[in-house]
């Protein structure tokens, strides 16, 4: 079992930790233990969780037996308690300000919590499967048309012929996704369905909740989940019902054989209606023992390796088969078949073209991650202003403790325990928080996702709150305690304390904070800005008033048309194989000597018109022409990257997959993705046969009745299928929710940062305030006017805010441009210049609000009281 | 003093000590903890329990030879020692002999004359 290739290596930075706190006598043979234990843990559940486990067991080692040093003697024990008891005392006293401190503190550390739960779901995907570390998927690395693409998809044989050829490879599956009509009684409804090797259920680990996972062996058995299970029995034990599975118009009886249990939140795969991969033979006609076009006869292949497997070699081995495939296939030839850890296969599924695994986008968490650290910072900058500001009223009793006798290093030990505590405090408010309030609304933001946390049972969510705990008591708290213990008690005493300087560094933080504030609430406010870029947006064609039905033969594809015509709220209506947004070809065009791939959308006649899609020269496609079967539309991208002449394009003749067509007409750009994806080059093709779209354009108004009339002639028609119409305009709904709720979560952000600078504002300016106290009442006395108080107190806050935004306006500019030109790579025109007025008025606004409270405060007082108490 | 008292997991680690004998060292006593009660320990627990131990000479322990498999490092080894010993067989007397005090009537308690 022994690997020597692999070297075992725990944690460095968790090693020399131990080695600093622990006793030289003992490190020895604590270490040992741990690297066992890491041995052991590494080969069980992976690296990550070896290293968090490394770390957990070495933070258990911080007992009084094996701290180094001397034995602590009972005196600095008293002391600490009279820390822990003045710093409690403190905290009290000073309300106003730990609130603050503990409520900024709190806040960004639930969502760090948030942050730390989506990413440990990241790194944890597809870990629960038993043998998650031994199985690979093979991936094949195919030269598309000059450019290299991973395909998550293998041939068909691959994986038999390796299965009987590595005597490494314990165990293989091959998967195929389809989807097909599922029927139960009146229960009809399309399915995901997944055909698989036996071995699906043994390489996996999918437990069964009922029935017997052997018997995916029979052809005629199916596992179904145990939502499907609900959706179609009301019930989980159903094993021995029968289904129908309806394919392509032919049914096909299925006997459930098996439930699976609901699968964990952690998986990034699953299965609906798990049937045996033989039945791609009488249900597609594929044929099994072929090699065949790796592009439509193609399978998601994973094995299971023994522990002696090397991966390069086999890697390596896998290139013979290339060659027999790539024969059949020429145009997109296999460079290499590569494996890939199920570990990383959902973290990697967006480099992959299908992968099987639905991974999300580390880069989003990584943003996410970035942002709460910011967030941290802020908070931080918040506290260590507050606490070098609130000195100010301790020094007297910092200068007694040290002419008594009070040692600086004991002065720091002071501070840093009321840190500590503070620390601890807003540590465990905001774990709740975030366990209790944020993630559920994460939940809510992202439907579909479970994302939870037991506090106080996994022991990886303590450490992570531990660490933070102790990194944030440190960097809060060493400034200001080290800042204040260096204060010489005479100067003090004698008053004589010099005031510059101390303040320097508190307006630094603060433009800082304005500064980070801005950028947020920028960001909030151009993501908000998105949805209504979209909705503004010219999709290229007539997005509203389409219905959209599916239909699964010639049959339904007549009588939806006969129903259109008989309609008087229809106003028009066409068939088509493809459908704009939805699903479309991928064609091959050649030019002279390039290749260049478009999208084909294969159309009946009457489609463009209906949809509306804009004609800029030539003719569309016209029934009466049998030739234009021959012919193709192309879009205005088409022109711009072949380099055609556009005067001349009429009658050209291209070669499109090794056929001569003729362009008839262009049209203009339409939207067939969204906007995060760069128009390319697209063209319709006629084809008034086997339609799998009918497309009814209704009166301005009348889509949802027209779906009524629609919907109640289908299920009497057609009770075998189910009816699956939708507007044209809900395609890109999906998208929409995405962003919207990526939206919703940069407000958040924004709001947060918002309160958070206010709230350090507020508590500087009061302090601020309270210190020229005197210099105001004096200036009251003297005759000054209001205003003149209020400029002097706003000023400050102002030139401050004047710094931030001098900073902040062109880097968020150029942040921002440069995002969005990665995000909306067709969109021309720059930012708008209006979220930055937004943000610089709402920025502005929250100041003035923050101080005006004080500023009241002073206008109101009686200037004779303060000046009297001495 | 309490200083020689035998406490609740250090007995337990003593007695694993002697099952164990004479390959007990720390990470082997823990597991050995985890599976024979169940119980969930930390490693630093076991260590701290093992010096504590020592300290009031129930134990004795030597380093052993370096291994490829703890990267290098020498484990140490425990051993009980003759006073570990009296202070186990002390628990142990002392507990038998309080659970045979016992009654059977405290053990079962009233039952009305049925028979189980």
């Amino acid at each position: 079992m022994k690997d020597p290739s692999k070297k075992i290596s725990p944690p460095k930075l968790a090693d020399q930790f131990l080695n600093w706190f622990c006793k030289k006598e003992l490190v020895e043979e604590i270490e040992g233990d741990l690297f066992e234990l890491y041995k052991d843990q590494l080969e069980l559940r992976g690296w990550f969780r070896a290293n968090l486990v490394y770390w957990y067991h070495v933070f258990h080692f911080l007992r009084p037996f094996a701290l180094r040093g001397k034995r602590k003697q009972a005196n600095s024990i008293i002391m600490y308690r009279s820390y822990l008891k003045t710093g409690i005392r403190n905290l009290k006293r000073q309300r106003l300000a730990s609130f603050i401190n503990v409520f900024g503190l709190a806040t960004t550390i639930a969502i760090s919590v948030v942050v730390y739960v989506l990413l440990e779901r990241q790194f944890t995907l597809d870990q629960f499967h038993q043998e998650a570390d031994r199985i690979y998927a093979i991936q094949s690395d195919i030269d598309w048309n000059g450019r290299d693409e991973t395909w998550g998809k293998t041939p068909l044989l691959l994986g038999q012929v390796l299965l009987d050829e590595v005597p490494q490879i314990e165990e293989m599956t091959r998967v195929k996704v389809t989807s097909g009509i599922v029927r139960f009684d009146d229960k009809v409804f399309n399915e995901r369905i997944t055909f698989a090797d036996p071995e699906y259920l043994s390489l996996f680990s999918f437990p069964l909740m009922y029935g017997e996972s052997s018997a995916l062996v029979s052809k005629s058995s199916v596992i179904i989940s145990e939502r499907l299970a609900l959706k179609y029995f009301d019930d989980q034990e159903v094993v021995g019902e029968e289904v129908k599975l309806i394919i392509d118009g032919v049914s096909h009886l299925f006997q459930v054989a098996g439930v699976a249990h609901d699968f964990p939140d952690n998986a990034s795969f699953s299965f609906d209606f798990l049937v045996n991969l033989d039945n791609l033979e009488n249900i597609y006609g594929t044929k099994l023992a072929q090699w065949d076009d790796v592009r439509n006869e193609s399978v998601f292949t994973f094995i299971e390796l023994d522990g002696s497997a090397n991966l390069n070699v086999l890697e390596s081995s896998l290139d013979k088969h290339k060659a027999v495939s790539n024969e059949i296939n020429q145009d997109w030839p296999i460079q290499k078949f590569r494996l890939e850890p199920l570990t990383s296969l959902a973290r990697n599924a967006q480099f992959i073209s299908e992968p099987y695994a639905s991974g999300s986008t580390p880069q989003i968490l990584m943003m996410f991650a970035i942002i709460s650290a910011l967030l941290l910072i802020s908070a931080c900058f918040n506290y260590i202003n507050i606490s070098v500001s609130m000195t100010q009223k301790r020094l007297n009793e910092i200068a007694v403790r040290k002419v008594v006798g009070g040692q600086r290093k004991q002065l720091v030990a002071q501070f840093m325990t009321e840190n500590f505590l503070l620390c601890l405090i807003a540590t465990i408010v905001g774990a709740v928080i975030g366990t209790y309030l944020f993630l559920p609304g994460v939940n809510a933001i992202f439907s579909g996702s479970n994302y939870a946390v037991n506090l106080l049972q996994d022991p990886y969510i303590m450490v992570f709150l531990f660490g933070l705990f102790l990194i944030l008591g440190l960097v809060s708290g060493a400034y200001p305690a080290l800042y204040i213990s260096a204060f010489k008690p005479v100067d003090i005493l004698k008053g004589k304390r010099q005031k510059a300087g101390n303040n320097r560094l508190s307006r630094f933080f603060l433009t800082i904070q304005f500064f980070l504030t801005f950028v947020a609430i920028v960001s909030g406010l151009l993501f908000t800005s998105i949805n209504e870029f979209q909705s503004e947006k010219d999709w290229g064609y007539n997005q509203e008033n389409i219905l959209v039905v599916p239909v699964d033969n010639q049959e339904q594809a007549d009588e939806m048309l006969k129903l259109a015509a008989q309609s008087p709220r229809i106003l028009g209506s066409a068939g088509s194989q493809s459908q704009i947004g939805l699903s479309q070809n991928q064609g091959v065009v050649k030019l002279l000597d390039e290749r260049m791939t478009v999208r084909s959308f294969t159309v009946g006649a009457g489609y463009l018109e209906t949809l509306g899609v804009r004609l800029v020269t030539g003719r569309t496609f016209n029934k009466a022409f049998s030739t234009d079967v021959q012919h193709v539309i192309v879009n205005e991208n088409f022109l711009k990257k072949s380099g055609m002449d556009p005067s001349a394009i009429e009658m050209t003749s291209i070669e499109l997959d090794g056929e001569n067509v003729t362009i008839i007409g262009v049209v203009e750009d339409f939207r067939f993705d969204d906007f995060f994806t760069p128009m390319t080059p697209a063209l319709f093709r006629l084809n008034d046969n086997g339609y799998n779209y009918i497309s009814f354009k209704t009166v301005s108004g009348g889509l949802t009745t027209t779906e009524q009339v629609v919907m109640n002639d289908w299920a009497n028609l057609f009770p075998d299928s189910p009816y699956n119409g939708f507007f044209q305009e809900e395609v890109f709904d999906g998208f929409f929710e995405s962003t919207g709720a990526l939206n919703q979560i940069m407000q958040f952000v924004a709001f947060v940062a918002i309160v958070l600078s206010a709230m350090g504002l507020f508590g500087l300016a009061s302090l601020m305030v309270m210190k020229k106290i005197k210099e105001y009442s004096i200036r009251k006395v003297l005759g000054a006017k209001g205003g003149h108080i209020v400029n002097l107190i706003s000023k400050q806050f102002l030139i401050l805010m004047g710094m931030a935004l001098v900073l902040g306006i062109p880097l968020s500019y150029f942040l921002f441009d440069f995002m969005f030109e990665q995000i909306f790579p067709d969109s021309l025109d720059g930012l708008s210049s209006v979220p930055f007025l937004m943000a610089i008025i709402l920025l502005g606004g929250v100041i003035f609000l923050t101080i005006s409270s004080h500023i009241i405060q002073l206008l109101r007082m009686n200037p004779v009281k303060n000046l009297r108490l001495e | 003093m309490k200083g020689t008292q035998l406490g609740e997991f250090e007995e337990l680690v003593l007695l694993i000590i002697g099952v164990l004998y004479p390959e007990a060292y720390g990470l082997n006593i823990r597991q050995e903890i985890i599976t024979q009660t169940g119980r969930k320990v930390a490693i630093g627990a076991v260590h701290s329990a093992l010096s504590r131990l020592q300290d009031k000479g129930f134990v004795k322990s030597e380093l052993a030879d370096a291994t490829h498999e703890r990267g290098g490092r020498r484990k140490r080894l425990f051993q009980i020692t003759a006073s570990g010993k009296r202070a186990m067989e002390k628990n142990h007397e002392l507990r038998n002999s309080l659970f045979n005090q016992i009654s059977d009537l405290a053990l079962k308690g009233l039952n009305f004359g049925e028979t189980n």
